[in-house]
């Protein structure tokens, strides 16, 4: 049996980080959704061109809250001053007891941490279009597609669907496309034989 | 994943129902949150987080340059040498000891020791390389000569000795037989760039410049600033010697026949004027009539208009911004006057004069000063032996025995806090009065602030660093200039020139603050995946 790219326990049961000091909840669509909204430049491609110098460290703090927080909490603290308050400033000590307790503490470090949490959890298995349309892409936003199936073809809840880890809901996604014959999802050996084919095209 | 067609078997409008839920909770949250990354976050966010990320940050950028100069390699090498040493469990600082072990047995090699030339030439390291190579290369190249050959293993302990020999295997290992360079752009994602950490490093350095130019100017600024906790302090304790000595005066001064009242009066407010402008920023510049320390009975006749309030804050925070980005302990001292600011701004909200008085007697002032958290924050200013002191004495006040097994000072200082908390706030007052004596003088907070000053690098050459600061009041009277009397005070002098001067330089270091954020931004930003937006990896 050829072996998988990837590992469904991974999506089951992710890595956690821990990044400032705050404990992250795996990286969830209504994650993706929020930060989406408020125009984080840390999920966007013109992160240089969106960022205002200011607001960098204010909008990284800001994801770092956003996805130390379920969903649904998000919403409760944004709508609750007080309650938001609260929290914020206890995250704010946790991060200066954080600087002083690592001497090689840097901004730096914390966003490549950042950066790797969210490539663990939005990595999706390599897979090839079986059908691929020749017609107009469609304008539906992926995450609309995502949730729609989640909900009618998998029977999700709303709270589960918008913070199950990213990762899962790919992979889960990828098995359902896969079954209607939408795309098909590639194993170890052929991604061995595609490789050496890449590199045998670079070599010509 | 545009391109994917999705068959939707089964009735989907649940779930389009679900998403339009969704959508309308976000949009709603949205436009709050949007108002809160403009304004609302910034409040909720204590500036000292986001000065102590670049402090931090540009401290780091300054530590790898010198580093990697010192090692002989590039920034981006340093810092793949700190991510081999992280990964192999040993600190950052080894990788210096390792490196003199090298450059000391090669030149030992080069000079004519044929025990270490051949363990060099054994583990792929030639001759040109030993003699013109830097310690970078030299390591690089054993990497590459003990990659998976365990048994060159007598020749690394040749090298490097039996104490390294376990870590510098563990490095060359990680490092798989790649040199630096190579293993550095393996780990590119978590490493910065050269030009980037350069560009940092300069800009934190010149920033640092910008810092003592305004520190050196501070120096007078500093002492009034202590004195003007110090004042706050001794009116809430009703100790007036504090102040008399603290401006050397003496008891038949005219100024201080009169009134504590009278004291602060013509002196505090107008020392704060000169230190920054909060003559401008508490009365609106041409009022003359300090609303908050009048007189008397006046003392708190006026409360500060909202505007008012807010200037005085954002004086406290100036002094607060300076106190993160500082070295070290000059800016504790800064710091701790800035709070005292803003304690008194704070009082002076107090709307109605029951609100003040109530605010000055049981309220903010002594659960904000030093009474309360101030406490905390004097403990963690002092020697463990100090600590154990005031928490053998706390005993004695509590009527308990106050024996502590705890060995080190964060554990006495917790202690020591929680028993104090116990007191009653008037109880609290008679236990510092009592015990002013180790310290001498009630304004802790001032002397410690003071010691700060003084053990800064910053102030050290010219105050004179390492000067007992048993009494600080003798220091602040060194060179400060105080003790001419409310009405030619020489500081009122120093305060107009300085007064602006200083403001405009926190501008200034503010405008450098926001130009480090944005590279600190731009240098990040960049490479953040968002493969789940656009199209997924098609084969």
């Amino acid at each position: 049996m050829a072996q998988p790219l990837f590992s469904y326990g991974d999506a089951i049961n992710p890595k956690e980080f821990t990044i400032c000091s705050l404990v992250l909840k795996p990286f969830s669509l209504g994650h993706y959704i929020l930060l989406e909204q408020f125009d984080n430049p840390f999920l966007t491609d013109n992160a240089n061109a969106a960022v205002e110098a200011e607001s960098g460290i204010y909008q990284f703090i800001l994801c770092l809250w956003i996805c130390g927080n379920t969903y649904e909490d998000n919403l409760v603290m944004f709508d609750d001053n007080d309650l938001l308050h609260r929290n914020i400033d206890a995250f704010c000590q946790h991060y200066l007891e954080e600087m002083k307790r690592d001497a090689d503490w840097n901004i730096y470090a914390q966003i490549f941490r950042f950066r790797e949490y969210i490539a663990y959890f939005t990595d999706m298995p390599a897979f090839q279009v079986e059908h691929k349309s020749t017609s107009m892409p469609s304008g539906i936003d992926w995450k609309q597609n995502l949730f729609t199936i989640a909900k009618s073809e998998f029977g999700y809840t709303d709270t589960a669907i918008l913070n199950m880890p990213l990762k899962r809901l790919f992979y889960e996604w990828c098995s359902f496309a896969e079954k209607n014959g939408s795309i098909r999802v590639q194993n170890a050996d052929e991604m061995i034989m595609l490789n050496a084919l890449k590199d045998r095209r670079k070599q010509i | 994943m545009n391109d994917v067609k999705f068959r939707i078997t089964g009735d989907s409008s649940g779930a389009i129902r679900s998403l339009n839920e969704v959508r309308r909770g976000v949009r709603e949250a949205g436009a709050d949150i949007q108002q809160h990354l403009q304004g609302k976050l910034k409040e909720l966010i204590a500036p000292a987080i986001i000065e102590e990320t670049i402090r931090r940050t540009g401290e780091w950028a300054t530590s790898i340059t010198k580093a990697a100069q010192e090692l002989g390699v590039s920034a981006e090498e340093m810092q793949g040498l700190g991510l081999a040493a992280k990964r192999t469990g040993q600190d950052t600082a080894k990788i210096m000891t390792y490196y003199e072990k090298l450059e000391s047995a090669a030149l030992k090699a080069v000079g004519g020791n044929a025990k270490l030339a051949q363990s060099f030439k054994n583990l792929g390291v030639t001759q040109d390389q030993l003699k013109h190579g830097t310690p970078g290369e030299l390591f690089s190249a054993i990497s590459r000569g003990t990659a998976d050959h365990p048994e060159k293993g007598k020749d690394l302990l040749e090298i490097f000795g039996s104490k390294n020999i376990l870590g510098v295997q563990a490095l060359a290992k990680e490092f798989k037989g790649q040199s630096l360079d190579e293993y550095a752009k393996d780990n590119s994602s978590q490493i910065v760039g050269n030009q980037d950490v350069k560009d940092l490093a300069v800009a934190w350095e010149h920033t640092m410049e910008d810092l003592k130019s305004i520190a050196i100017k501070m120096i007078p600024v500093a002492k009034m600033l202590l004195a003007i906790v110090d004042g706050v302090l001794s009116q809430l304790s009703g100790l007036l010697s504090g102040i008399k000595h603290l401006f050397k005066f003496d008891d038949e001064s005219t100024l201080f026949k009169a009134s504590w009242a009278r004291g602060i009066a013509n002196v505090i407010p107008q020392m704060a004027s000169g230190v920054f402008n909060l003559k401008n920023l508490v009365t609106g510049g041409k009022d003359k009539d300090w609303k908050w320390v009048k007189s008397g009975k006046e003392v708190y006749g006026g409360a500060l208009s909202d505007e008012k309030y807010r200037e005085a804050q954002g004086a406290a925070d100036a002094v607060g911004t300076l106190a993160t980005l500082g070295i070290g302990p000059i800016t504790k001292g800064l710091g701790l006057a800035g709070k005292g600011i803003g304690t008194v701004a704070g009082i002076e909200k107090a709307g109605t004069i029951g609100a003040k008085m109530a605010a000055i007697g049981e309220g903010s002032l002594l659960t904000e000063g030093l009474a309360g958290k101030g406490f905390q924050a004097v403990l963690g200013r002092l020697e463990q032996s100090q600590v154990k002191k005031l928490y053998e004495s706390l005993g004695k006040e509590l009527g308990v025995t106050a024996e502590s097994g705890a060995t080190d000072i964060e554990a006495l200082q917790s202690l020591t806090n929680e028993k104090f908390a116990t007191l009653s706030t008037s109880k609290r007052l008679d236990f510092l009065k009592k015990n002013t004596g180790l310290f001498a003088g009630l304004g802790m907070a001032g002397i410690f602030g003071q010691k700060d000053v003084q053990g800064s690098d910053l102030f050290s050459s010219v105050l004179g660093g390492g000067k007992s600061t048993t009494d600080r009041r003798g220091n602040i009277n060194l060179t400060s200039g105080f003790g001419e009397g409310a009405g030619s005070n020489p500081n009122l002098k120093i305060g107009g020139v300085f007064g602006v001067d200083v403001s405009l330089k926190i501008l200034t270091l503010n405008q450098k603050m926001v130009d480090l954020l944005q590279q600190i931004v731009i240098n990040t930003g960049a490479g953040i995946p968002s493969t789940v937006d656009t199209e997924p990896r098609i084969f």
